[in-house]
């Protein structure tokens, strides 16, 4: 065995992690060779040295509660996306025997579908705000806007309203249903407002929906389908909405 | 097996390895604020990946899913950059002031030789060094074969010995300080 092939092993050696006929051969170079007892012997001091020195980080404290506070939600959110699909399996096996009987169930499914796009928005929303995601921070719609090219397969209306006290904070992709749509996310005081935009040829949430505290209004312009999402209150965000539509 | 798994499963089994999952996440990321949300993020993939959870070891199977976000997070370029050492984070084994300051310098020292190891070379170091894990979980973990993992180890070792040997704290690398 050669010095640099002992070299190698000595680390593994201290691990515990070669095998007996390894051993034997390293010892029996060991026996003869001044240089790789010298590395033997730093290689073990810098480990004490390690073991000594080196900080162990551990969680901060409020770090458990927080922990398992998002957990708690995640679970709700997961439990509540379980009870949708039902609810859409119900629709769809309700619609079957309905049209079996000749009526008309487009309604009944019609509204279930665009409350499980609000859903699914608002949902968009709230994981956001837990995992902190912004793919493109800058208040800068000439920056937004062309970071969404190569990204969707359209390209989303951009505007700043800092002057009117919604400043444009970046933007993301999201994904609802099996569409990547555009996310335009601006800011009121403290309270974070979501802008989701895709192309109108699809399925509509309602125009006002509310959950747990989070209000969302939809409306369509230019072909375009836009949500904004935000635990902001109704009246601030209707103002918010108002300026969009006037853009 | 995942529909009896209840949310005090999950805690049970999980929450216990939190400071390995931060420890891992602190070094890999090399920043606090990132290393809390890494861990977070790492929590939320587990519970949505525990119905596929069969009852390995937890612990390699959590620092798996802790490794893989952190390096997500690192190539998004999500971090917030390296923070400098912060004393008031650290275990402090001593109490008497002069010996604590001689030895904060000593773990700076040494925890900026570990920082400054290229990230492969890092985790293998941190799962084998502070997790004590065997070259076959810590190749299980970061999806290398164990033969890399040997000479990941012993070329990290060897750029400790010689950060160290750098470092103004020569004695570090030179023998066994008694204290």
């Amino acid at each position: 065995m050669t010095c640099e092939e002992v070299k190698l092993l000595i680390s593994a050696r201290m691990d515990g992690e070669i095998n007996a006929v390894q051993c034997v051969a390293i010892d029996s170079h060991l026996t003869g060779c001044t240089s790789c007892n010298e590395e033997t012997e730093a290689q073990e001091n810098l480990r004490a040295v390690i073991r000594d020195e080196m900080p162990y980080y551990r969680a901060p404290a409020h770090m458990q509660e927080r922990l398992t506070s998002a957990l708690r939600v995640a679970e709700s959110f997961d439990g509540r996306a379980r009870r949708t699909d039902w609810r859409v399996l119900g629709a769809v096996a309700a619609a079957l025997v309905l049209a079996v009987l000749g009526a008309a169930p487009f309604l009944v499914n019609e509204h279930n579908q665009r409350q499980i796009v609000a859903d699914e928005l608002l949902s968009a929303h709230v994981r956001a705000l837990f995992s902190h995601t912004m793919d493109v921070v800058s208040s800068d719609q000439h920056t937004v806007k062309p970071w969404f090219n190569g990204k969707v397969t359209f390209s989303p209306p951009v505007v700043d309203l800092s002057s009117e006290g919604f400043p444009l904070e970046g933007g993301r992709l999201d994904s609802v249903g099996a569409r990547l749509i555009a996310t335009l996310v601006y800011s009121r005081r403290l309270h974070r407002i979501d802008v989701f935009v895709w192309p109108a040829n699809h399925q509509m949430p309602p125009p006002h929906f509310e959950r747990d505290g989070y209000n969302e209004i939809s409306w369509t312009k230019n072909d375009f389908a836009f949500a904004a999402v935000s635990d902001l209150n109704t009246a601030e965000l209707n103002t918010f909405a108002g300026l969009l539509k006037k853009q | 097996m995942a529909s009896t798994m209840s949310s005090a499963d999950f805690d049970r089994t999980f929450l216990p390895h939190l400071d390995a999952a931060y420890n891992l996440a602190r070094l890999l990321m090399r920043n606090a604020e990132d290393a809390e949300d890494v861990v977070q993020e790492a929590y939320l993939r587990a519970l949505r990946a525990f119905s596929s959870f069969r009852g390995e070891t937890s612990r390699s199977w959590l620092l798996a899913i802790v490794r893989n976000t952190s390096f997500t997070w690192l190539r998004n370029n999500r971090s917030r950059g390296h923070t400098e050492f912060q004393e008031e984070q650290h275990v402090s084994r001593d109490v008497d002031p002069e010996t604590q300051s001689m030895r904060c310098e000593r773990t700076r020292a040494v925890e900026q030789c570990v920082e400054q190891l290229p990230s492969d070379f890092r985790e293998v170091f941190v799962l084998r060094e502070m997790e004590a894990l065997s070259y076959r979980e810590i190749a299980a973990i970061t999806g290398v074969p164990a033969g890399t993992v040997m000479s990941r180890l012993a070329r990290a070792r060897a750029r400790l010995a010689g950060c160290l040997k750098s470092s103004p704290h020569k004695n570090l690398a030179g023998g066994r300080i008694g204290s």
